[in-house]
């Protein structure tokens, strides 16, 4: 027992920050995305000591976390809450005006990602912010990694699209 | 915006970090919620039960081996104490006291065990009492390991029981002293007198080996050797 603990410690230490961030932009609110991220480390942990076979730790935490999202929105939380509490500036010592413009800008890109169907959301999510390839992102999303290209490709040209509309006031 | 824009656009949002301090607690937790293990030998009570327990045995096991050897005592005195300290370890309680009392009867079977190796001198097989005298200076020895462990773990023990532990802990590494010092003068003497009978092929070959783990130090090895000569 002492040897899957440890070993799935090491899964937690290397997919934690990344399966909170994704959480985090699906949810938007620090509270929830804990609870839910410690819950799908919970179940996780709770099948790996179990030995049963998971043959990709990342991926299976990912489908673990999007059908934990799904319950949560299922049993009624429609709304998205965004809070930046969860933004945490890396630049050496940013002056508190900067540290706010990055802020402003991360909940500006947030917001617009929020806007895009779910799977061009995770999608952009896991390639882009969470650098995961092309093949592991297929192993997450159960698809070929051609389609993940695809859809790629769509999600991108959405959120361009999105961007790129004015603001109305 | 072209798409390597918009892609570094995203790629700010990798700066949203989860609260290091969640970070930790939440790892914490994920193990902490594990259920107990409740099984005695998990509790640091009933690891010293199982530490003394084992010493208890191994002694016990030595005494009636040397009893064996011995005819002033009977095999059966020895069963006796042996189910009566073994019972005793099988409902300790918490209770230093109890363990006060328990060691001070490890120590006195040290002791007589000690008493007794003077005895291993008489013993008419010499290769029976060399087997004795590694049996006894084995369970010296892993006595010795067995307090040190209780030493290492000793948050609930009492000064009282700590002290009796050093006692038990002086006499185990006196006695596989001797025992050793006996064992060596018990092997030379051995090897001399077989180097003198009219031994077979198997035994002589069996006496070559043995002497050469003896040169190299290796008494175990050697004692294996010597225990098989006569057998054929």
């Amino acid at each position: 027992m002492e040897h899957k603990k440890r070993k799935f410690a090491k899964i937690y230490d290397h997919n934690v920050e990344k399966i909170y961030r994704f959480i985090y932009l699906k949810i938007g609110s620090v509270e929830t995305a804990e609870d839910l991220a410690a819950q799908v480390f919970a179940k996780s942990w709770k099948q790996f000591k179990s030995g049963k076979e998971i043959k990709n730790t990342s991926a299976y935490l990912f489908q673990v976390a999007r059908a934990e999202i799904a319950d949560y929105y299922r049993k009624g939380s429609r709304y998205k809450i965004i809070s930046t509490q969860a933004v945490e500036v890396t630049d050496e010592a940013p002056t508190p005006e900067q540290e706010q413009k990055i802020k402003s800008d991360i909940e500006e890109m947030q917001d617009v990602l929020n806007e895009l169907k779910e799977e061009h959301q995770d999608v952009l999510i896991l390639r882009y912010i969470d650098d995961y390839s092309v093949e592991e992102i297929a192993l997450m999303m159960n698809k070929s990694e051609n389609a993940v290209r695809v859809m790629l490709h769509r999600a991108l040209k959405e959120l361009r699209e999105k961007m790129e509309k004015p603001v109305i006031n | 915006m072209d798409e390597k824009q918009l892609i570094k656009e995203l790629q700010r949002l990798n700066r949203i970090k989860p609260n290091k301090h969640w970070v930790s607690l939440c790892k914490r937790d994920l193990f902490e919620q594990e259920p107990k293990e409740t099984s005695w030998l998990f509790m640091p009570v009933g690891r010293h039960a199982l530490l003394l327990s084992s010493l208890v045995l191994v002694v016990v096991a030595a005494a009636a081996g040397l009893t064996l050897f011995s005819p002033s005592n009977s095999p059966v005195t020895v069963y006796e104490n042996f189910n009566a300290l073994v019972s005793k370890f099988a409902s300790q309680g918490e209770a230093n006291e109890t363990a006060v009392a328990s060691l001070e009867e490890i120590r006195a079977k040290l002791e007589e065990i000690s008493v007794s190796l003077d005895n291993l001198k008489n013993v008419k097989d010499p290769g029976q009492a060399l087997a004795m005298t590694e049996v006894v200076k084995g369970t010296a020895k892993r006595g010795a390991e067995a307090i040190e462990r209780i030493k290492q773990d000793n948050g609930t023990l009492s000064r009282q029981v700590l002290a009796s532990l050093v006692e038990v802990e002086e006499v185990s590494k006196s006695l596989e002293q001797r025992s050793s010092q006996l064992q060596q003068e018990m092997f030379e003497a051995y090897l001399a007198e077989l180097q003198t009978r009219d031994l077979n092929a198997s035994d002589r070959e069996n006496l070559e080996k043995a002497e050469t783990y003896y040169n190299e130090g290796k008494l175990s090895e050697a004692m294996i050797f010597i225990m098989k000569i006569g057998v054929n």
